[in-house]
């Protein structure tokens, strides 16, 4: 069952491969007869242009890579299909590829693995500019979320917005010793713009916040790792009344560690997520949470993609969007 | 002085092998020894050297690129099961490209007629209908179904044993105790006489959950169990039970499928079927690899067992 290949097709037609591809690219300088024999040949062996082999021709295969770290992720999975609907909205087809680690993230951004896309879109989940060893990227690049570098085009999430909003939430309504279950991190320690609004939301309210409430799980990103962390903080007898969950998954094992042990929310203990995902209005309690405004990102990001499709050949800009907290049962303030 | 070029002759030395068996490796053709094929693999790893795709897929008319086509990515069932075939396919030196369809038949077509051009083969997944031809004419498509129930006649087909799902929830509720279930959801669960149905009319989300349960409890007086379509459906149900009062599973038990992480986060952790989407993705990659290679075998149509996950949602209070 092999497929027919352009020797196939010169074979048939008499004539070596070169002349056949010459043909098939339209170029000039072919003689009509051997034109004609070349297409019929075509025609015969059933050969099928190769999109591989047109793209190097051309540069130019029609397609975007939209690239993101996993699907397992809600925040992921969606932002991934609103860049694919909006990317089809302007007329451009997409192609999905998944980079869960550091090696094939830097492959995609690299185009080792996206040879065959016009431009990239990327959610990293490591570093853009570490891929690009701090070179600007070789062809239209750009990245959703994650922090600027001024390298590549970045479109910047309301992290440290979102997270001061849902951190004073909780302070105005009268708690006063707030938990934050953190990813998982090399350095240990939290850091990054989310980290900054919870640091920024206490000091607007003269407070300091506890070092020994910073806890994070084993793994990044799930639920469990939020259940770990949260056991752990439970078993040292530590007082809090506020839980700051860096996103939703987190703050759902948070939010399901702390009933098994007894601990009641919202009375006892209030809990905050982010990303607002479909699931965080239908835990029990519903689980109050920061809306990235992804629609927007998205927008935007595909704006930056096609003015670089277009020839844009400026350094690497960056846009801001907003966030804003969607408050929920989790968080409701106790009764006097 | 800038570093060698890595080349194919230094692959071939340092796996100890000749050019053509390299070549026979990076192609994917068949009949090589696992060893060797190792051997080769470790050499191409260390070295980092990387074959040129454009120029190989001129030689052999193959991308080294398979199109997995779904519905939709917001469906975590979907978007679980899509991760893990992206993983298989990766493992075999594939490279997959996801493309979500929506319900469209416009962008379903365009990437039927990219078969054969931007992709080597496709894996279907879980899409009610497939576009003509669906693997007789060497680009091979294999259906990969979770929820779906329906079969095309002449296409490999790697499913979730929906029946068998249907039995285990059946059984473990009768013996529980439980004598007036209703669905919630035709979806994947194959519609059963005994027990009535309640529409989720749309899609088949948390939102269509919670509002389900709640039409289900005022319509069938005496319900006590819901057996819904997805772990989807059964979250929002049991949060729309929760708002209407009613305590599960003392009042009514509450089963899913899918076995998606939330379920187990759930209160009451959500008793659920667990489709095994990591065998499902093997067994359908194993298949589609079998195609590329040249397998001519009449269609193959696999049943992968799923498990019950007997949890609080059923068993109360105490259970994991």
């Amino acid at each position: 069952m092999r497929r027919p290949t352009l020797d196939d097709v010169a074979a048939v037609a008499g004539v070596s491969a070169k002349t056949v591809s010459n043909v098939l690219l339209e170029r000039p300088h072919v003689a009509a007869a051997t034109r004609a024999r070349v297409l019929a040949a075509v025609e015969q062996v059933g050969y099928r242009v190769n999109r591989a082999g047109r793209g190097l021709a051309s540069g130019r295969s029609g397609r975007i890579a939209v690239v993101v770290p996993n699907l397992h992720q809600p925040y992921f999975a969606e932002t991934a299909e609103r860049l694919i609907l909006e990317l089809a909205d302007r007329g451009l087809t997409s192609t999905l590829r998944i980079a869960p680690d550091r090696q094939t993230e830097r492959d995609a951004v690299r185009g080792r693995t996206t040879a065959d896309a016009d431009g990239v879109i990327i959610c990293p989940h490591f570093s853009v500019p570490d891929a690009l060893d701090g070179a600007p990227p070789a062809r239209p690049l750009v990245q959703l979320g994650g922090g600027a570098s001024g390298l590549v085009d970045t479109v910047v999430m309301g992290e440290r917005e979102g997270a001061e909003a849902a951190t004073r939430h909780l302070l105005d309504t009268g708690r006063r010793r707030l938990a934050l279950v953190w990813n998982a991190s090399p350095a240990g320690a939290p850091t990054g713009e989310r980290y900054e609004g919870f640091v920024a939301a206490h000091h607007a309210h003269g407070l300091e916040p506890d070092p020994a409430l910073m806890v994070a799980g084993s793994d990044w990103d799930r639920r469990a790792s939020g259940y770990e962390a949260m056991t752990g903080l439970l078993r040292t007898g530590l007082p809090f009344d506020g839980v700051v969950g860096v996103n939703d998954a987190v703050a759902v094992g948070a939010l399901r560690a702390l009933r098994r042990h007894g601990v009641r929310v919202p009375e006892d203990v209030a809990v905050t997520g982010f990303d607002d995902t479909d699931e965080a209005g239908f835990t029990v309690p519903p689980l109050t949470s920061v809306s990235p405004e992804t629609a927007e990102m998205v927008s935007i990001a595909v704006d930056m993609l096609l003015e670089r499709l277009g020839g844009l050949a400026t350094a690497g800009r960056t846009r801001r969007t907003g966030a804003h907290l969607v408050p929920r049962a989790s968080s409701a303030a106790p009764a006097d | 002085m800038l570093p060698m070029r890595v080349t194919m002759r230094d692959v071939a030395a340092r796996a100890g092998v000749s050019l053509k068996t390299v070549s026979r490796v990076v192609n994917g053709e068949p009949h090589i020894r696992p060893e060797t094929r190792d051997a080769v693999q470790v050499a191409i790893a260390d070295l980092g050297w990387t074959p040129n795709a454009a120029a190989r897929s001129l030689r052999t008319g193959r991308t080294g690129v398979v199109g997995i086509v779904v519905t939709e990515l917001r469906r975590p069932l979907l978007a679980a099961l899509v991760e893990t075939l992206v993983t298989e396919a990766d493992a075999r030196g594939l490279q997959a490209a996801v493309e979500p369809v929506h319900r469209d038949d416009d962008r379903l077509a365009e990437i039927w007629a990219q078969r054969g051009v931007t992709f080597d083969g496709l894996l279907a997944v879980d899409l009610p209908r497939l576009p003509e031809p669906s693997g007789a004419d060497g680009v091979p498509v294999v259906r990969v179904d979770v929820t779906e129930v329906s079969g095309h006649p002449g296409c490999d087909r790697v499913a979730a044993d929906l029946e068998q799902a249907a039995e285990l929830l059946a059984r473990h509720l009768a013996v529980m105790g439980r004598r007036r279930p209703v669905q919630l959801g035709a979806g994947p669960l194959v519609a059963r006489d005994d027990m009535p149905l309640v529409d989720l009319g749309g899609t088949p989300d948390r939102a269509a959950g919670y509002r389900a349960a709640q039409r289900a409890v005022v319509g069938h007086p005496g319900v006590d169990a819901l057996v819904c379509a997805t772990d989807e459906v059964a979250l929002g149900a049991l949060a729309g039970l929760h708002a209407a009062g009613l305590a599960v599973p003392e009042d009514v038990a509450v089963t899913g499928y899918g076995a998606l992480d939330d379920g187990w986060f759930a209160t009451p952790s959500l008793t659920t079927v667990d489709p095994e989407p990591a065998t499902l993705a093997r067994r359908a990659v194993d298949v589609l690899a079998r195609r590329l290679a040249g397998g001519e075998e009449p269609a193959v149509d696999v049943r992968v067992p799923v498990t019950l996950l007997r949890r609080e949602s059923t068993l109360g209070p105490g259970a994991r």
